[in-house]
């Protein structure tokens, strides 16, 4: 691979596939298309360090919705948002994957059991130990004797694992760098995409000297984030025939709900469990069985049950008096937990990215965002609550709902940073962006990779799926471009 | 149902109302399980109105004594009203019905200036309906044996206390050390294996002990009773005085 670190040397440019975005999704694609006899083209916004996000920032933009930090939450420079990614990894679930008659726009066009070759691999890409089970980590009772969901039968356990995590800037330079048929240009910023008909013709990259270049491919593909995928497809004005580019904006909402008294064995927080040699970090999460969901008309959730900040949470003089009627009743002591929910966002088409009226340092409008949740996330937060309260009860503990421990200015909650579904994937044109082969529906040859292809969310962090993706999207482009099957 | 908030209701004192109680459920409440005020709470927002309010809570809480044993039945209620919805909101806490009425029971028996403190157990004998069980083996204890109407291992704040060092104690809070009669002031230490119970002066006094055994229980109003051991009480020195010289003779 040869690294241009200050833009493009040529004015024009020719490639099998050009990948905009060097993220996780962009060095995956990049690498995964890698020894095909394809050549391949990575250009980077950003260059090998973190940017100084000034007022003139690419990122910089409007807001007229729910409170969001539009820079803080993107890095633009290789590696991308792995170089603040925590390394939380869950894959979505089949239910989210699954249409819900009691979510509109929701179902993918593909299901998980076809992403799930993908997954096993991506693992492996994101570093994440599973003991030697793979993905059936994220759902393996990993000793939770005691449990509440044990008890309760519609209760099932989500576990979470965790990646190092990998800075995929960091960890893959080398492989990169040792990739003969990849060029990675930094500091190189997509501008505009040219498209007549149905393909793009060319698209243009200015370099940090302003000089601009014309790259031509057979295959492009957008990997720059929810944000700047939609940005683009906006600004070129293309691949925009259903309207769906930018709407559909969503993150995922960490929210306090409460307190639970429980027995001690009901910790849903962080483990480490020994596999083998070495340790793994799980994080189980209490949430509900496919079944028990969809009967309830649940949007995907999963419930943290931890100790942190419990000193902080006021229990009252009534939660002492409950604290101690409830451990007389059950023979022990019942202990003060946080309840933390993580919730899907279901699709909101009015919340949206569009593009503002003025622009960055290279002519391309800045974004104008429009976060909104839908009101029926909010009301099944509230069903949550009291269906957990019901059920702790029962189960022996106690739960008090409290909205408001949650930090002022956060409600409805902390989003997660994780940007999804602007440029949506969908079996129809009329609903969606990009078909289930992430290719744009109206333009033959232009690709999303990314989060923002999502069109329903779950509630697991995005990246392990986004990874899997980007390798199902490469080995749908090596058989597209080369005949080359899996 | 849950309850939904209402408006304050004050709620008068119900004088001279005949309490009919079942002895069983009332020594279970006498156990300390519920909480008064959380009952006061409950009367408020739920609005029951003062005037039969007590037999009204009896009523709905007489399926508890019906048979098997309290404890169980309680908690199998209180189970069931959550599996049913059938709670209370209280100040957030979402309470099972049952155990909103029982506390209010609790409240309601204060107010009417009925005391289940001990003096009440002692006279229905609460003791007596509790099954035989062995909570933890009892591997010491003491002290064993004290001269009659004297403190024994006296205390700083002037209580006697007694110590008891186990194997196998689950540590459960609600344990209580029952002298004859008398519920003791219990401390358990799970960890340590280890429980302290004390008798204040004025309940050395009300014992009106006279030589002879008295037993001492383990009591778990739920579980049942544990027969720990006999406490010894000698002849008072004072009722009995000692010839100095026969115990220098010797």
């Amino acid at each position: 691979m040869t690294v241009f670190d200050t833009g493009s040397q040529k004015r024009k440019l020719s490639f099998d596939v050009a990948i905009y975005g060097a993220g996780p999704s962009g060095i995956t694609l990049a690498l995964a298309l890698a020894g095909k006899g394809l050549r391949i083209g990575l250009f980077e916004a950003g260059g090998p360090n973190p940017p100084v996000l000034d007022r003139d920032h690419s990122y910089q933009g409007s807001n007229r919705g729910l409170p969001y930090d539009l820079a803080g939450t993107r890095l633009r420079y290789l590696g991308g948002t792995s170089n603040h990614w925590g390394g939380w990894c869950r894959p979505l679930d089949p239910y989210d994957f699954s249409g819900r008659a009691h979510i509109p726009l929701s179902g993918w066009p593909i299901s998980r059991d076809e992403l799930n070759p993908h997954l096993e691999a991506a693992l492996d890409v994101c570093e994440v130990p599973t003991g030697g089970l793979g993905l059936q980590a994220f759902d393996h009772d990993f000793g939770y004797d005691g449990f509440l969901h044990r008890a309760v039968p519609e209760f099932q356990v989500k576990n979470f694992l965790f990646s190092t995590p990998t800075r995929f800037g960091t960890r893959y330079l080398q492989d990169l760098r040792q990739a003969d048929d990849i060029d990675c240009y930094l500091n190189s910023s997509l501008v505009r995409l040219a498209a007549s008909g149905d393909a793009v013709d060319s698209a243009s990259v200015v370099g940090q000297d302003g000089s601009e270049t014309r790259v031509r491919a057979g295959c492009h593909v957008l990997a720059m984030g929810a944000i700047e995928n939609a940005r683009m497809l906006l600004h070129s004005n293309v691949a925009n025939g259903s309207g769906f580019v930018g709407r559909c904006f969503a993150d995922h909402l960490g929210r306090t709900i409460g307190i639970a008294l429980l027995d001690f064995s009901n910790r849903y927080l962080l483990h480490h469990v020994r596999a083998g040699d070495r340790y793994i970090r799980v994080l189980p999460h209490l949430s509900l069985a496919d079944d028990a969901m969809r009967d309830g008309e649940f949007a995907n959730f999963g419930v943290i049950i931890d100790h942190k900040g419990t000193k902080k949470l006021p229990l009252g003089d009534d939660g002492k008096l409950v604290q101690r009627q409830v451990a007389r009743l059950n023979r022990r002591h019942a202990h003060r937990f946080r309840m933390l929910v993580r919730m899907e966002n279901t699709p909101n088409p009015d919340s949206r990215i569009t593009l503002a009226n003025d622009r960055d340092a290279y002519g391309v409008p800045r974004v104008a965002l429009n976060w909104q949740v839908n009101p029926f996330d909010l009301e099944c937060v509230d069903r949550l609550c009291r269906l957990l309260a019901q059920r702790i009860g029962g189960a022996g503990g106690r739960v008090r709902i409290d909205y408001s421990l949650e930090k002022g200015t956060r409600r409805p909650g902390t989003y997660q940073s994780h940007h999804l579904g602007t440029t949506r994937m969908s079996a129809d044109p009329e609903n969606g962006v990009v078909d289930r082969n992430l290719r744009c529906h109206e333009v033959a040859n232009l690709y999303v990779a990314g989060s923002s292809v999502f069109p329903t969310f779950g509630f697991a962090n995005p990246t392990l799926t986004i990874v899997g993706l980007s390798l199902r999207l490469a080995q749908h482009l090596r058989h597209e471009l080369r005949g080359i099957d899996a | 149902m849950t309850t939904s908030a209402m408006a304050l209701y004050y709620l008068p004192r119900p004088a001279g109302r005949p309490v009919t109680l079942d002895p069983r459920l009332k020594a279970f409440l006498a156990a300390g399980n519920f909480a008064p005020h959380l009952g006061e709470r409950y009367l408020r927002l739920a609005g029951i109105p003062a005037d039969g309010a007590f037999e009204f809570l009896v009523a709905a809480t007489a399926p508890l004594v019906s048979g098997g044993t309290i404890g169980e039945a309680v908690l199998q209620r209180i189970e069931a009203d959550f599996a049913r919805g059938e709670t209370c909101n209280l100040d957030g806490w979402e309470l099972s019905l049952t155990e909103c009425r029982l506390a209010a029971i609790t409240f309601l028996l204060a107010q009417n200036g009925v005391h289940v403190d001990n003096a009440d157990i002692a006279a229905n004998g609460p003791l007596d309906h509790l099954p035989d069980v062995e909570f933890a083996h009892l591997q010491r204890w003491g002290p064993q044996s004290s001269a009659v109407g004297e403190p024994f291992n006296p205390q700083p704040n002037g209580n006697s206390a007694l110590w008891f060092r186990f194997q196998g104690l689950d540590g459960y809070p609600g344990y209580r050390v029952y002298f004859g009669s008398l519920r003791l002031s219990t401390a358990i230490n799970g960890k340590a294996q280890l429980i302290t119970a004390s008798l204040r002066p004025a309940q050395l006094e009300q014992l009106d002990a006279t030589p002879g055994n008295v037993p001492i229980y383990l009591v778990d109003p739920v579980r049942g009773k544990q027969l720990l051991a006999h406490f010894r009480f000698e002849n008072s020195p004072r009722q009995a005085p000692v010839d100095r010289k026969e115990i220098s003779a010797t």
